[in-house]
């Protein structure tokens, strides 16, 4: 081969090596980047007064007072839509009482005594009757009697009565529409579902609760193409000539949507120690970073001792033989266990076998989580222990120290740092990992874990389900009904666990390099 | 030194580190357990019988003990005693099967309408003066909320948590509190608005809901009596006080379950791996586990392609390419890579990868292939064209060559990209949730361990191996292809296996981003469809079978973990086997 073919081949080969160090950079950044992006509008965002109303009366957060005059001033804003709307129902109210004055009016010239009688009973059925379904019903049949007994009655009048039907329920959607930019109407009852509540409390949600009544989302199917092709239809056309026709260009004015609702920019730490509302609709990641600190906090409690002595025996005791080697095996072994078998062994061994708690639990999820991280951290400690210079060891045993002496008081305190290292490692792989805990701990609803109840003998926390970040997660994104609505609270959370991993991970990263510059030095 | 003394401290040695040593060994017992504990619960998949009918009670009758195999033998023996004069014992009432779901909704709009009403009056702060009845409505929801929340956790891992908060904040509702306490009973309403379907096989097994319910009273007189403990707890898996709840009981009598006479039978095993169809809910369950190892085979073999050139390249280029400082930098990126958690993954494929592959279609697939495959092409066709120019002696000949191969070679070479890229680019993605979303990702986690393992494995041959081959006037890149890799191979080949033990692992990922469905796409290379893992549906369906009462789509799920055990324990072994060949080959 020529040397300028060797030449090309050598530079290709260099850079395929750059590119792939290259990718596996931009793949760590193109991964990392959404999720802090999206994760920062659950602290950072423009919080609207549903906001700090929702702060003040769920959280207790802020000054009532202050929300107090707060509303007092948006009201005035809001009053054409509220008006507006109640004009809109009135006319169709009136619209009915005067064809109800219509029939009476008419029913007087009946000459027979008995349909005179009927005829009234059906008028008071009409305005007994709650539902305007029903009323409009009844409105027919009186019709059809004034018919029966040859009585002139506009030739229209079923399409007309029903064109009431018909704007109903548009106003019904309309209405649904602003309480879910504005909250409850004047005068409504307080929903009993939380989010029922308040408006919206963000001011990216209210534009697009303004664009839910603006206009109307119709499948439409294309011809092209045979698929429904998703339109948006100008609701004001359907209400043109109606007293609600003024709602829509009233609030299409960013000025007075921002008088309604005063969006304020927030930095919504609280995001980090509120706990969730009607699964994470409102509120923060309190109870579940309870939760995962919780687990993971028992992990370590129960594999670092185990690990740790267990990498001293295989470092300073053990003299090579059949049963170390099946050991070492098992060791690796049990560390390419995949996550989901460590799940099902926790649910058979400590669930269903032995019986450690009634139901899922922080310790029977502890327990789980900690025989995964064992095998890192016999690995990391042992790593840690053989990195120690021998001649330590040579010294402390010179001057007459015993083995299990120099262990504790030379070896160790030498390698701690290391052994620290995996440990913090560990606990973020404890922290992040879902499958083990699936099964043995974690639940998507529920409170946060009672902790000051930690010594008490009755309702311990560690016998309790509990919440946990990386099951909400999955929760919150797969099965939660609000998914769509709520992505900057999932992304929120991803952003908190995330970040709590690579916090672990960082803070591992700095104690390794300090080690390394002792140990050299 | 006195003899007591050392006698002591050889005592205390030999207690150490024995203590020492007994530590050490619970790895050794951890695996142990790991695989008899799901060896355990796999087995009965394997002795189940689907078709005949493994249930009931056994029943004492005037006539003696009858054993009872099926809901018609029950049927039978109720219809012949069902008036033995006034011993009543036991009441028994039993379901039928096709209107338990719609049992189900009924009794929890029911629960929740009862609810909201008592609420409504507390809120008003009427039930102080609220009638007996509505208290009793209060009462009743309780009740049942408690038992819904009972069914619930035993049918389904998910529902446990709504069904258990359901039923602790209807607990702390007790009506003197209820002023207090009623955000908590809004919470549980909700809470049991979000619990699904409960199987309606549980429905059968304890069917003990009063007439007034829609309840088929089935048998009134009968007493049961144990048989075989044995068997039942086996069968409702040791605990029969949650009968107890669920029947009325008269003291000091046990439900009995019996099962019929279990046999082994390879059928089952052949079944198991050979049969196409996974449908665990059907009444009998077919559990057919084919297209499951194959969706696990696809997803592994798109992760290698991704994990494995892209890994071993990052290793070559840190060990042999990049100077010590760079190396520094590029480090911490591999253990960032290796931090993130798996349900993080999970969720950037779902939310953000699968958006992306739906909302570009197959304009990405394309733009992925030309970026990948041109400078490929233009590297073959320069090389070609230097082989082929070399091997003519004349130089004016030689440079037409080399022209007649870059037109020729160049333009066919990326002639065919242009047409596969075009091909791709029409290619319409309808959903964002499949096989090759979940390959890219699971390539992109394996990415670390590949790149860790297989650079310590480079690193491992020693200095000079490389001086020897640079001395010979090789480049680096002859130095690390002909030489390196070749001394470094076991190694890399264990981190080839250990990237497909972490890539068959996983399961968020694979949960949240494969689409699960468990069945061969078509055709079987479009990695454009849905497929399901091992571990997707293990963690998918556990959620819905009955953690309790050992149906068999609970086993399957165990002997799927068993499985995977079992791969990922040999592909263990083999890592190590390869890892002690190349010690060897090194002489370490």
């Amino acid at each position: 081969m020529q040397r300028r073919t060797r030449d090309v081949l050598d530079k290709a080969f260099t850079w395929l090596g750059y590119i792939s160090i290259a990718l596996m950079a931009v793949a760590l950044i193109l991964i990392l980047a959404p999720m802090i992006w999206g994760g920062s509008k659950a602290f950072f965002f423009r919080g609207t007064i549903e906001f700090r109303r929702l702060q003040v009366e769920e959280f207790d957060h802020g000054d009532p007072e202050k929300l107090e005059a707060e509303v007092k001033e948006v009201m005035p804003a809001r009053k054409p839509v509220y008006d507006a709307l109640v004009a809109f129902e009135n006319a169709t109210g009136d619209k009915l009482d005067r064809y109800v004055a219509f029939i009476r009016e008419k029913g007087k010239q009946i000459e027979d005594e008995r349909e005179r009688e009927r005829l009234e009973k059906r008028l008071g059925k009409i305005e007994e009757a709650e539902e305007l379904s029903d009323r409009i019903k009844h409105m027919h049949r009186a019709f059809r009697r004034l018919e029966r007994n040859d009585i002139q009655v506009p030739d229209n009048y079923p399409t007309e009565i029903d064109a009431v039907l018909v704007d109903a329920p548009k106003v019904e959607k309309i209405k649904q529409a602003v309480r879910y930019l504005l909250g409850p109407l004047p005068g409504e009852d307080q929903p009993t579902v939380l989010y029922q509540r308040y408006g919206s409390t963000r001011w990216d949600k209210a534009t697009e609760a303004r664009d839910a009544i603006l206009y109307e989302e119709k499948w439409v199917l294309d011809p092209d193409t045979q698929l429904n092709k998703r339109t948006l239809e100008p609701r004001i056309e359907q209400f043109r000539g109606t007293p609600a026709e003024q709602i829509f260009t009233y609030i299409e004015s960013d000025e007075n949507l921002a008088a309604m609702l005063k969006p304020r920019f927030t930095f919504y730490w609280r995001f980090l120690t509120d706990e969730s509302r009607e699964s994470h609709y409102y509120g923060g990641v309190w109870g579940e970073m309870v939760g995962t600190c919780a687990l993971t906090l028992g992990a370590i409690l129960f594999a670092v001792p185990m690990g740790v002595i267990a990498a001293i025996y295989l470092c300073e005791y053990a003299k090579p033989s059949p049963v170390i080697s099946i050991v070492r095996t098992c060791v690796s072994t049990l560390a390419g266990v995949p996550s989901i078998v460590f799940g099902l062994f926790g649910l058979a061994f400590f669930l269903n076998a032995i019986h450690i708690s009634p139901a899922k639990s922080v310790l029977a999820g502890s327990l789980t989580l900690g025989l995964m991280i064992l095998p890192t951290i016999i690995r990391a400690s042992e790593e840690a222990i053989l990195a120690v210079p021998t001649t330590y060891k040579e010294a402390a045993l010179g001057l007459g120290a015993g083995r299990w002496h120099t262990v504790l008081t030379v070896v160790l305190p030498a390698a701690l740092p290391g052994i620290l290292t995996g440990i913090v490692i560990s606990m973020g792989r404890a922290a992040g990992e879902t499958a083990p805990i699936i099964f043995t701990a974690a639940v998507a609803t529920g409170g946060t874990l009672k902790l000051s109840n930690l010594l008490s003998v009755a309702d311990n926390p560690i016998m309790e389900p509990t919440l946990a970040l990386p099951w909400g997660i999955y929760m919150m994104c797969t099965e939660n009904i609000h998914a769509a609505h709520i992505r900057h609270n999932q992304f929120g959370m991803v952003c908190v666990l995330v970040g709590l991993v690579l916090v672990l991970n960082l803070a591992a990263i700095i104690l390794r390099a300090r080690v390394s510059k002792k140990l050299r030095g | 030194m006195s003899r007591g003394a050392s006698r002591l401290r050889f005592v205390t040695k030999i207690f150490g580190e024995g203590f020492l040593f007994l530590v050490t060994c619970l790895s050794l017992l951890a695996v142990f357990f790991i695989f008899l504990f799901i060896a355990r619960d796999a087995i009965p998949f394997l002795l189940y019988q689907p078709d005949k009918g493994n249930i009931l009670l056994s029943v004492t009758t005037e006539d003696g003990v009858v054993p009872v195999r099926s809901l018609q033998d029950f049927k039978e023996l109720a219809a012949k005693y069902g008036d033995c004069g006034d011993d009543v014992r036991l009441k028994v009432r039993l379901f039928r099967h096709e209107t338990d779901d719609v049992r189900v909704e009924e009794l929890r709009a029911e629960i929740i309408t009862s609810m909201r009403e008592a609420l409504t009056a507390a809120q008003n702060g009427k039930l102080a003066e609220m009638p007996d009845q509505a208290r009793g409505v209060l009462g009743f929801g309780v009740r049942k909320a408690g038992w819904l929340a009972r069914l619930s956790s035993m049918t389904s891992g998910r529902l446990v948590q709504n069904g258990a908060a359901a039923k602790r904040a209807l607990e702390a509702l007790s009506l003197d509190n209820v002023q207090t306490r009623a955000p908590e009973a809004i919470e549980a309403i909700e809470s049991l608005q979000k619990i699904g379907k409960v199987d309606p096989r549980v429905y059968t097994y304890f069917g003990a809901m009063g007439p007034e319910q829609g309840g088929e009273v089935v048998c009134e007189k009968l007493t049961v009596r144990p048989l075989d403990e044995k068997l039942a707890r086996r069968f409702f898996q040791a605990d029969l006080s949650l009968l107890r709840d669920f029947l009325e009981f008269p003291e000091g009598s046990t439900p009995v379950v019996v099962t019929s006479a279990a046999t082994f039978d390879w059928c089952l095993i052949r079944d198991f791996f050979t049969g196409k169809e996974w449908r665990p809910a059907k009444e009998p369950g077919s559990f057919g586990s084919a297209p499951i190892f194959f969706g696990s085979l696809i997803v592994t073999i798109g992760s290698i392609l991704v994990a494995v050139p892209l890994g071993v390249a990052a290793a070559v280029c840190l060990s042999d390419i990049l100077p010590f400082e760079v190396r520094q930098y590029v480090k911490p990126v591999i253990e960032i890579l290796a931090a993130i958690p798996s349900v993080a993954y999970g969720f950037f494929a779902v939310v953000v990868f699968g958006q992306i592959l739906k909302d570009y279609n197959g304009k990405i697939l394309a733009g992925g292939l030309w970026l990948v495959c041109v400078p490929l092409a233009v590297l073959v066709t320069v090389v070609v064209a230097d082989i082929l120019a070399d091997k003519v002696s004349a130089k004016g000949k030689a440079s037409m060559i080399r022209a007649l191969t870059y037109l020729f070679m160049g333009g066919g070479l990326l002639g065919l990209l242009l047409w596969g890229g075009l091909t791709l680019w029409g290619i319409d993605i309808d959903r964002g949730e499949n096989a090759l979303n979940v390959s890219i990702i699971l390539g992109i986690m394996a990415l670390p361990t590949v790149v860790s393992v297989s650079e310590d494995a480079l690193q491992a041959v020693g200095r000079d191996l490389r001086a020897g081959s640079y001395a010979l006037g090789a480049t680096r890149a002859e130095t690390v292809i002909k030489t390196v890799i070749p001394a470094a191979i076991s190694g890399i080949i264990a981190a080839i296996i250990l990237g497909i033990m972490r890539a068959i692992g996983e399961t968020m990922v694979v949960w949240m981003a494969s689409g699960n469905a468990s069945e061969f796409p078509e055709p079987w290379y479009n990695v454009l469809k849905g497929v399901s893992t091992l571990t997707a549906t293990i963690a998918r369906d556990m959620g819905e079978a009955d953690h309790i009462s050992g149906a068999a789509r609970f086993h399957v799920l165990f002997l799927l973990a068993l499985c995977l055990l079992t791969i990922s324990f040999c592909m263990n072994l083999a890592s190590e086997w390869v890892v002690r060949l190349q010690r060897k080959k090194l002489g370490k």
